[in-house]
């Protein structure tokens, strides 16, 4: 069985971050990536995106504003990398 | 004793001119809500610094910026024309905000947030140009007073912040400098990838082209598209970034970044394949530069494809190194208060040439995506909380542009037995996020029954990497073994297999047993190297039951390759193993294995 893409994001995530102390299952589909919720920053912002545009070849959105949008949780990531990769 | 800078009055006052290269109606900033003019700068520098309370001794005007570099700008000089000096808070965090706004010397808040604080700059310059106000442009060249014009606040990483006050002469005659050093003058179009509240982004985004007649972003983009956008629709010459963001940009196709002649990176070492990544896909250099709040800037050195060159202080500015190694460093952006010549924590290496190689820091201090943290306020900030018996915090190279990254081992009151980890580490992570920017909070934290300690209360580097399954270099702790080919040999009444084997230099085992003389333990040779062959050749066997005649009679080090032999002659589970290197036999002996597999 194939892994859902919002577990392979998760997954993601916790490796691209080296998150090493967080276990992809515990992080919540729709909860804030960013800040509150799992403590990312914007350096992060940019190791994530990068990952995901390495594993997935989707790139980030040239309006910031919107990447906020995209990034702030695994649920948002995983509508814009299927709306990317559907789309292609 | 070096000689000090001494400049003629008249070059003094050009140095120290604001605006006073543009013409009136010059571009000031572009991008954003709208392309800004010089006269546009002036006038909304005049309705600001009309809105202020008047100046009192000291007074300053708190500037909060993180979206609008123009409103950054025409704060800062609405600000110094009424009189204030302007602070710069450590971070935009609120309570960071709300901390110095709560001092005497702040007469107001100066911002861009919806922080709903008075004064929302944006909103003021909105409502004056709607409302048609008529407030009397300030005139340029904008000539700020002698003396102390800012104060930059740096934190570490707990409450406590430094005040670092900036004199004209430090700050203006730092942006100058930097004019004349890269030539950038009217026709730099600089886009700022980094926020204006830091102190390399305010010098290199706002002062640099305010002083030498340039242009700068509105914007602060963050990811890489958004930069590439940025300075493609601008057309802007200069960019003004961070090692992190270089890295993503590299990602960028080759011709994204057409139209930029010169790059930026300070705040932290930017990777040599960060450095080459990028200077190949885009033919085009990276001037990195080194400096810091208190000493401003020290020196640049321009990154190609090729490893790192050594570092070239800028004109004016004298380095040495001390007979501890540190960087001695004297000039005429070193703040005010401090020795000069002054001594950093940079440890450093110098060339003949006055050039000089940086070798890191020498105290507790590292830059992690180009913030400073203070390890020791980390560790006691963890200490304080309750569930926490012991703490030891070290900081590791990281990937990237990241520059360090936080590790922290704890050892939780009750033990590590009575206590679920994982709950442990999240209230950890929750309580230093209150205080602390999620850049400095670490990001591995594993528990421990004991901080491993010398006498003199000291943790040692290596001992602490160890406890995160990390080599002194930083490396994961190597376990495995370089396995060649097994030869199996079988006749009627033996049965054998013959295994080499490499121990790596760098092998876990070795460490820990006798310092300076590593060898691989008897033990060792047993549960790695002797039972794995014995479980390859004879997997029908099951566990050891006795062992006899165990002899270990030659040294095994590191990088050795042995010849790992096991040999069953038909006495039932009996298993003869030796390990050779060349001719010396290093281990010989007995196993009795259980007949019946168990699976």
């Amino acid at each position: 069985m194939h892994e859902s893409l919002e577990d392979q994001l998760k997954d993601l995530i916790v490796e691209s971050l080296a998150l090493e102390d967080v276990d992809p299952s515990e992080i919540n589909t729709d909860d804030a990536l960013f800040v509150d919720g799992l403590g990312l920053d914007s350096i992060d912002a940019l190791e994530l995106a990068l990952a995901i545009q390495e594993k997935f070849g989707v790139v980030t959105s040239p309006d910031d504003e919107r990447n906020r949008e995209l990034f702030y949780s695994v649920k948002t990531l995983a509508e814009f990398v299927r709306s990317k990769t559907d789309a292609g | 004793m070096p000689p000090v800078i001494v400049r003629t009055p008249d070059q003094e006052d050009a140095a120290f001119e604001l605006l006073g290269k543009h013409r009136p109606d010059s571009i000031v900033a572009f991008g954003g809500a709208g392309d800004r003019t010089a006269t546009d700068l002036l006038i909304d520098a005049a309705r600001i610094s009309r809105a202020l309370p008047p100046a009192f001794e000291n007074s300053q005007a708190l500037l909060v910026f993180d979206q609008d570099r123009y409103a950054m700008a025409a704060a800062l000089l609405g600000a110094l024309e009424r009189g204030h000096a302007v602070a710069l808070p450590p971070s935009g965090r609120r309570d960071a905000v709300l901390a110095l706004n709560d001092r005497p010397e702040t007469a107001i808040v100066l911002h861009d947030t919806d922080a709903g604080l008075p004064i929302s700059v944006v909103d003021l310059i909105d409502r004056a140009s709607q409302e048609g106000d008529d407030t009397p442009s300030l005139t340029a060249p904008i000539v700020p007073r002698a003396g102390i014009i800012m104060t930059v606040f740096t934190s570490g990483t707990t409450g406590a912040t430094t005040a670092w006050h900036k004199t004209r002469a430090e700050l203006l005659g730092e942006a100058h400098a930097l004019g004349e050093t890269f030539q950038i003058d009217a026709g730099a179009k600089i886009v700022g990838a980094v926020a204006p509240g830091h102190i390399y982004g305010l010098l290199f985004t706002i002062l640099l082209p305010l002083t030498r007649g340039g242009a700068f972003s509105r914007d602060t983009p963050l990811h890489s598209e958004a930069v590439a956008q940025c300075v493609r629709e601008s057309g802007a010459n200069t960019l003004v970034t961070v090692p992190v963001q270089l890295r993503s940009l590299a990602s960028l196709p080759a011709g994204s970044l057409s139209g930029l002649e010169r790059v930026f990176s300070s705040t932290g070492p930017l990777p040599d394949a960060v450095a080459r990544s990028f200077s190949e896909r885009f033919e085009l250099p990276v001037t990195e530069i080194l400096g810091s709040t208190e000493t401003g800037g020290i020196a640049s050195r321009v990154r190609h494809a090729g490893e790192a060159q050594s570092w070239l202080p800028f004109a004016g500015v004298h380095v040495a190194m001390t007979s501890e190694g540190r960087l001695e460093v004297d000039s005429p952006f070193v703040h005010a208060d401090l020795p000069r010549p002054f001594e950093t924590a940079d440890l450093i290496e110098m060339n003949d040439d006055g050039s000089f190689r940086h070798l890191g820091r020498s105290d507790g201090i590292v830059k992690i995506g180009g913030r400073r943290v203070s390890i020791p306020e980390v560790e006691d900030y963890i200490r304080q909380e309750a569930d926490v018996e012991d703490v030891a915090v070290i900081a590791i190279a990281a990937e990237g542009g990241r520059g360090h990254q936080l590790l922290a081992a704890v050892v939780p009151v009750g033990g590590i037995e009575n206590r679920p980890q994982q709950d442990l580490a999240v209230l950890l992570k929750r309580a230093l996020r209150k205080k602390f920017e999620p850049t400095c909070i670490p990001r591995r934290i594993v528990f421990v029954e004991v901080i491993p300690r010398e006498p003199n209360g000291k943790t040692p580097r290596d001992r602490l990497l160890r406890l995160f399954d990390l080599q002194p270099s930083g490396k994961p702790v190597n376990w495995t073994l370089e396995w060649g080919k097994p030869k199996v040999e079988r006749d009627d009444e033996r049965e054998s297999l013959e295994n080499s084997v490499r121990v790596p230099e760098d092998y876990a085992w070795f460490d820990g047993h006798f310092e300076h003389f590593p060898l691989l333990a008897g033990a060792v040779q047993l549960k790695e190297l002797i039972l794995p062959t014995v479980a390859r050749a004879f997997p029908e066997l099951g566990f050891v039951q006795s062992m006899s005649r165990i002899k270990f009679s030659g040294r095994i080090v590191p990088g050795d390759t042995v010849i790992v032999r096991v040999e069953r002659n038909q006495k039932p589970g009996c298993v003869r193993f030796e390990i050779r290197k060349q001719s010396e036999i290093c281990a010989t002996g007995v196993l009795t294995l259980a007949e019946d597999s168990v699976e």
